[in-house]
C-alpha cells in the first residue's frame, strides 16, 4: 500500500520572528515497491518531508495517509478495544470493561504510531552519531527489541541486516564507536533495516563516504528492493547517484515539489533545474550542448553507455 | 516540546532598547531589580507594572510572547502564593480545619507574586532585547575592574558565551537523536519513572559523544586561529556609550528612587489629607 502526501504544510517556529514554512501545500504519492529518489536543493524541505512520513512530525496542515488511513488520526473506540484484545486477551478484565480510560486511549495511539514506524524505516542524515550501545549486536538490536520480537528472531534479524551493508560477523562484539566513519554508517543503516520496513527512507546515505562505499550502499538497498519489493525513498545532492538507481525521481523547490517523474522525464527540465539550484548528470548535460551543436538525440541520456552507443552510432552514421 | 523553552532567547525587533549598549541593560535591570526590591506598598508595585508595561511597549516585543515564556516559573509562583496565603498570621478570612487563610496572607501572596513575575520579566526583557553574546561582552567589560584581584574576567565571559551558544545546539542536538531513536520505535512517553528514565540512556549517550565531540573540534579550530586567552586580544567592535544610553541610565535610576519613594506615599496622602482637613477646618 502506497504512503500518501495530502495537501501537507509544515511551519517551524510558528508565532516567533523565525517562523519558517519548510512545505507548502504538497501533494505526493509513493507507490509500492519503486526506488525513489528526492533531489532539491538546501533547505528544499527534503528532510522535512520525510520525517512526516513515518510520523516523526505532525504537518502544520495535511494529512499523512499510510495503507488508507490518516496515521495521525485518533484511534476510535473500536480500535482502541481491537488494541486491548490483542495486548491482554479475550477474558482479561481490561478488555472486557465497559468504560475506555484515556491511557488506554493513550496506549493505542502509541502502539499504532510503533506500527507505522516498524512499517516505515527512517535512516537519518549521519545516523552514525545515534549510536549508543556498547556493541553493535546490542545497538543493531534496539529496534527489534521494541518491536518486542523474540531473541531468535532478533538474532536472526541482527546477522541479516549486517551482512546487507557489507559488514561480516566479526563485528557484531566490538564497540561501535571503534569504527571509522563509513563503517558506523553501515551499523546505522543495519540498525534501521533490522526493523524490517515496508518502506525505507535514507536521508542522504552516502554523504563523505569513499565512490567505492557509495556504490556499495546503493547497490545494497537497490537490490533489496528488486529481491523483497520494499520501496526505497533515497534523498541525495547526486544527481548521477538518483539517475542512475532510481524509478522516480521527486524534485523539491523552496517548500514545494515541482516535477515528479522518471528521471529520463525530470532531467530533461535541464534549464528549469539548474535555475533551482541543482543540476543534472553530466552525461545529460553532453547530450544538451550537442543539441545546441544541432544533434538530435531520441531520448534524454543518463548514464555513460548509453551515450556511448549514441555517439558511436553518428561516428558510424557520418564516417 | 523543547522548543517551547524561552529562557535566554533573543526576539529581534530592532527597537530602540534592541539597539542599546548591552550595559545600559545590564544596569538597567539591575536598577529595576533594586527598586522592586524596594517597594513596600501595592501602590510601588502597580507603578512597578506600569514602568514594565511602557518599557515592553517600546521593546516592540508581543505580551503574549513574554508571556508565554514565563510558565517555567508556574510551579514556583504556586507554591510562593499558597505559603504565604497559609502561613502569615493576621484577621482570619476563611478557616479550613487547622489552616485559615488571613487578610495579610492574601496580601502577602498577591505582593510576592507581582514581585515575582516582574522579577523574571524584567530578566527575560534583558535576554531578549540582548543577544547572548552583547550580554557577555557587557558582563566582561563591567567586571573588568575584577581582574585587578585575579578573576579571570575574560575566561570567565567566554565560557559563559560558548555555553549560550551550545544551548541551542545541544536541544537541536536531543531532538534530533530523539527523533532518530523514536524511528527505531524507541519510546520515550509511556511507563513508570524508572522505565522513563532507562528510556533515555539511547539519547544520552549519544548527545554526550557529540557535546565532548563538539568541544573538542572548537577547542581546535580556536587553536588553529591563534586564541590564546585574554593576553594583547583586541576587539572588533569596543563597546561604547552613546548619549541615549546616558538617557536610558538616568530613567532607570529615577525609577528605582522613585520606586523606593512609593513606600512614603501611604504616609503622605494621609499628611496631606490631615492638612486638608485642618485647612478645611481653619
Ligand atoms: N529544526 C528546525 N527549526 C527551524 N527551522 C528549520 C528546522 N529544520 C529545518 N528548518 C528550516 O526548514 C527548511 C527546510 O529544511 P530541511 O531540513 O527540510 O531542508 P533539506 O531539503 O533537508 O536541506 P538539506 O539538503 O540541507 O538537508 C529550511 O529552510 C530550514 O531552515
Ligand atoms: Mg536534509
Amino acid at each position: 500500500m502506497p504512503i500518501q502526501l495530502k495537501d501537507i504544510s509544515y511551519i517551524y517556529d510558528r508565532g516567533t520572528p523565525g517562523e519558517k514554512r519548510a512545505l507548502d501545500h504538497v501533494d505526493l504519492t509513493f507507490p509500492d515497491g519503486e526506488f525513489i529518489g528526492i533531489i532539491g536543493h538546501t533547505g528544499s524541505g527534503k528532510s522535512t518531508m520525510i520525517q512526516m512520513l513515518n510520523g516523526l512530525i505532525r504537518p502544520t496542515e495535511g494529512t499523512v495517509i499510510l495503507n488508507g488511513t490518516d496515521i495521525f488520526k485518533e484511534p476510535e473506540d473500536e480500535q482502541v478495544r481491537e488494541y486491548l484484545k490483542t495486548r491482554f486477551g479475550e477474558d482479561s478484565r481490561e478488555f472486557l470493561k465497559k468504560k475506555l480510560t484515556g491511557k488506554d486511549r493513550k496506549a493505542a495511539k502509541a502502539f499504532f504510531m510503533l506500527q507505522v514506524r516498524r512499517k516505515v524505516g527512517l535512516v537519518f542524515q549521519y545516523p552514525e552519531h545515534q549510536l549508543f550501545e556498547m556493541t553493535i549486536e546490542k545497538d543493531i538490536a534496539f529496534g527489534p527489541g521494541n518491536l518486542g520480537l523474540e531473541e531468535d528472531e532478533i538474532r536472526r534479524r541482527v546477522l541479516r541486516s549486517l551482512e546487507m551493508v557489507g559488514l561480516d560477523e566479526s563485528y557484531l562484539q566490538k564497540s561501535p564507536f571503534e569504527l571509522s566513519g563509513g563503517q558506523k554508517r553501515r551499523v546505522a543503516i543495519a540498525g534501521v533495516l533490522a526493523m524490517e520496513p515496508e518502506f525505507l527512507i535514507l536521508d542522504e546515505p552516502t554523504a563523505g563516504l569513499d565512490p567505492r562505499g557509495r556504490d556499495e550502499i546503493l547497490g545494497k538497498m537497490k537490490q533489496l528492493q528488486k529481491e523483497t519489493g520494499i520501496t526505497v525513498i533515497l534523498v541525495s545532492h547526486s544527481m548521477e547517484d538518483v539517475a542512475n538507481y532510481a524509478d522516480r525521481i521527486v524534485a523539491m523547490d523552496n517548500g514545494h515539489v515541482r516535477y515528479v517523474g522518471t528521471p529520463a522525464q525530470v532531467f530533461s527540465h535541464g534549464e528549469e533545474l539548474k535555475a533551482m539550484g541543482l543540476n543534472i548528470p553530466q552525461v545529460t548535460e553532453l547530450q544538451l550542448q550537442l543539441e545546441k551543436l544541432g544533434y538530435v538525440f531520441p531520448e534524454t541520456i543518463l548514464d555513460i553507455p548509453h551515450m556511448e552507443a549514441y555517439l558511436m552510432g553518428e561516428v558510424k552514421r557520418t564516417c | 516540546m523543547l522548543r517551547d523553552i524561552t529562557i535566554g532567547q533573543y526576539y529581534d525587533t530592532d527597537s530602540l532598547i534592541h539597539r542599546l549598549d548591552p550595559r545600559t541593560k545590564v544596569v538597567g535591570t539591575f536598577l529595576f531589580i533594586i527598586g522592586l526590591f524596594l517597594v513596600k506598598s501595592i501602590f510601588g508595585l502597580v507603578a512597578a507594572a506600569l514602568s514594565l508595561l511602557i518599557i515592553i511597549r517600546i521593546t516592540k516585543i508581543p505580551l503574549s510572547f513574554i508571556l508565554r515564556g514565563q510558565k517555567a516559573i508556574a510551579m514556583l509562583l504556586l507554591f510562593t502564593v499558597v505559603l504565604n496565603m497559609f502561613m502569615v498570621a493576621g484577621d482570619v478570612l476563611v478557616a479550613i480545619g487547622p489552616l485559615h487563610i488571613t487578610f495579610q496572607g492574601m496580601y502577602m501572596a498577591v505582593f510576592m507574586a507581582g514581585r515575582l513575575v516582574m522579577l523574571m520579566i524584567g530578566c527575560s526583557l534583558m535576554t531578549l532585547t540582548t543577544t547572548p553574546l552583547q550580554l557577555t561582552d557587557a558582563l566582561e567589560r563591567l567586571l573588568r575592574p575584577l581582574k585587578k584581584i585575579h578573576v579571570p574576567v575574560h575566561d570567565i565571559a567566554m565560557m559563559m558565551s560558548i555555553a549560550l551558544r551550545f544551548i541551542p545546539i545541544l536541544m537541536e542536538e536531543t531532538d534530533k537523536i530523539m527523533k532518530a531513536q523514536s524511528a527505531r520505535g524507541a519510546d520515550f512517553e509511556s511507563g513508570g519513572l524508572i522505565q522513563k528514565a532507562k528510556s533515555l540512556i539511547p539519547v544520552l549517550v549519544p548527545l554526550f559523544i557529540s557535546a565532548f565531540r563538539r568541544a573538542d573540534e572548537l577547542a581546535t579550530a580556536m587553536e588553529a586561529r591563534c586564541y590564546r586567552g585574554d593576553e594583547g586580544r583586541t576587539k572588533m567592535k569596543e563597546l561604547k556609550y552613546t548619549v541615549k544610553d546616558h538617557v536610558a541610565k538616568l530613567i532607570m535610576t529615577a525609577l528605582a528612587a522613585g520606586l523606593f519613594c512609593t513606600r512614603y506615599l501611604p504616609g503622605v496622602l494621609s499628611t496631606i489629607q490631615a492638612i486638608g482637613k485642618i485647612l478645611g477646618r481653619g
